[in-house]
């Protein structure tokens, strides 16, 4: 069965048998450390018996003034994933031209697939999945997508374009979009806020996973007023409940919790890879808390892996089935997966 | 980096509309107390929010509806009151005008030695002003609300634009509106300006 998305599969763990409960998850890229303590004392206040701010208009203003934008300029989403579709949606029209740079997230492909755009990729290659900056901006001068796809830092790749790069991409979407996927910025810059850099570009941010939410399934989008406007025209009302309304306010009230765990991600990611390249596995280079290793047969070895109760990613729904993609845990679960990883080399 | 959320008190009954109301201690008429509850829904959920206000009455109204689960807890500030028209207080710019043509032109070019009838000189009020940024500049809350009114917040706006502070009626900042500014190492930069949210 070809793995879609990271996290457990209970069906899958049911037919091999296997408790959820005995399996450490490093298939999905989750800040380990957990949201902020006083998370749970807000979702405790919430009252399920009423509707949610239709306009989530705490949260909007206090992600507009973190990412130095205007809450206009900011449109709050039920996760990443119903913001991409939001713009495939109200930005495609049928036989569009659009561009994904990849290899990368399955949801780009799939909402313009959806919508029938006309689909083209820009594909970085192994060894180091480095992408041609000189080549991508040619190509994308040249097709003139209406939509351009960028995960930065990318997934499961882990490479990152600086600033500079980023805004020749977005000069060279001209009059096309270019959609910024930032989900993973926390883990590898000094902020996962900011505007976005230019009128065309419109910058998704996650909150599932640095503020490590995945489960009340929030995000946000920052862009010029005019793509939001027809973005939120389809979107549906009460997008975003109460309950991650209440836990992104939260965490929003405790940035140093984040900047504190962000830290301790990295030096974890940074002592998993050390570990992992010592037992001679093919680590591919990037600065990100997710690892992108080079197995043979990924299917395979998740299989294994998963034998050992841990759990990683097989990458062939990337178009990368010789990969896997481990996300970082903490130090006493990274030693049990390095331990798990020497028993089967 | 840290938050100043500006906030100009709710809007006064009709018949002070288009009238100088500085030291005048009006209420919020209706319409106020609607957009002061309105200012509710943004800044729900945010107990370490440290709220700054003016000591006038249509400050403090709309900082108790705004945030009201600080209730007693906003921190009166006397710099944060209106400029005092003096003699011109309760008077429109007609009146004001016919009665004292060089004194409005005076006010106009923000001329250094010009006081309101028996008011506010204008550089005390450029004083206090001054005084108000540089204690917003250097707070220690990561967000601060400050309830004031329009020609503190207009001025400040100014002041922090880099712009001349005669130039302060062009900016727009409607009654219950929010103003948004970023510090970072001591210095401003404004994101937003009378927005409703």
């Amino acid at each position: 069965m070809l793995e879609t998305h990271g996290g457990l599969n209970l069906l899958e763990l049911a037919d091999a048998g296997i408790e959820p409960a005995s399996v450490m998850d490093f298939s999905a890229n989750v800040n380990p450390f957990g949201p902020s303590p006083h998370t749970l004392a807000a979702l405790r206040r919430v009252d399920p018996g009423s509707y949610p701010d239709p306009e989530a208009r705490a949260l909007r203003l206090a992600l507009a003034a973190a990412n130095s934008s205007t809450p206009e300029n900011v449109l709050v989403g039920n996760g990443t994933a119903d913001l991409i579709w939001l713009a495939a949606h109200s930005l495609l029209k049928p036989g569009d031209p659009l561009l994904i740079v990849g290899p990368t997230f399955g949801e780009y492909e799939r909402s313009a697939r959806a919508v029938g755009g006309r689909l083209s990729h820009f594909t970085a290659r192994a060894p180091d999945f480095q992408i041609d900056i000189d080549h991508l901006t040619w190509t994308i001068r040249d097709l003139r997508p209406r939509l351009t796809f960028l995960c930065n830092p990318n997934n499961p790749t882990g490479q990152h374009l600086v600033d500079a790069d980023v805004q020749r991409v977005a000069t060279a979407c001209g009059r096309g979009w270019l959609i910024l996927d930032e989900a993973y910025r926390g883990f590898v810059s000094d902020s996962p806020f900011g505007p976005p850099p230019r009128p065309n570009v419109i910058v998704l941010r996650s909150m599932t996973k640095d503020f490590a939410l995945p489960g009340l399934r929030l995000g946000y989008a920052v862009a010029a007023s005019k793509p939001l406007e027809r973005m939120r025209a389809f979107q549906p009302p009460w997008s975003v409940n109460a309950a991650a309304q209440a836990a992104g306010l939260a965490c929003m009230n405790d940035l140093k919790h984040l900047w504190r765990t962000l830290d301790m991600t990295t030096q974890s990611a940074g002592m998993l890879r050390a570990g992992l390249t010592r037992t001679g596995a093919r680590v591919v280079t990037a600065p990100t808390h997710f690892l992108l290793v080079e197995v043979g047969d990924g299917g395979t070895w998740r299989e294994r892996l998963m034998a050992e109760g841990c759990l990683v990613r097989d990458c062939a729904s990337f178009g990368l089935p010789q990969f896997v993609r481990v996300g970082t845990r903490r130090a006493e679960e990274n030693d049990t997966l390095v331990r798990a990883w020497k028993r089967l080399t | 980096m840290n938050t100043i959320y500006l906030v100009r008190h709710g809007a006064v009954p009709r018949r002070y509309r288009l009238r100088f109301i500085g030291r005048t201690n009006v209420p919020l008429s209706q319409e106020g107390r609607r957009q002061a509850r309105r200012l509710a829904t943004l800044f729900l959920h945010r107990p370490e929010l440290v709220v700054l206000c003016s000591p006038m009455r249509r400050a403090r109204a709309t900082a108790r509806l705004a945030v009201p689960h600080h209730n007693g807890k906003s921190q009166i500030i006397r710099d944060l009151r209106e400029m005092d028209f003096g003699g011109w207080e309760g008077l429109t710019f007609e009146q004001i005008r016919r009665l004292d043509p060089s004194g409005v032109d005076q006010w106009a070019n923000f001329s250094g030695t010009f006081r309101f009838p028996g008011g506010e000189r204008l550089r005390s009020f450029q004083a206090r002003l001054r005084r108000v940024a540089r204690g917003l500049l250097r707070h220690r809350a990561p967000e601060l609300l400050v309830v004031s009114h329009g020609g503190v917040i207009r001025s400040l706006l100014c002041l922090w634009k880099g712009i001349p502070l005669c130039r302060y009626p062009e900016i727009n900042v409607p009654p219950g509106s929010v103003s948004i500014v970023r510090v970072q190492n001591g210095k401003p930069r404004i994101i937003s300006m009378g927005t409703s949210g």
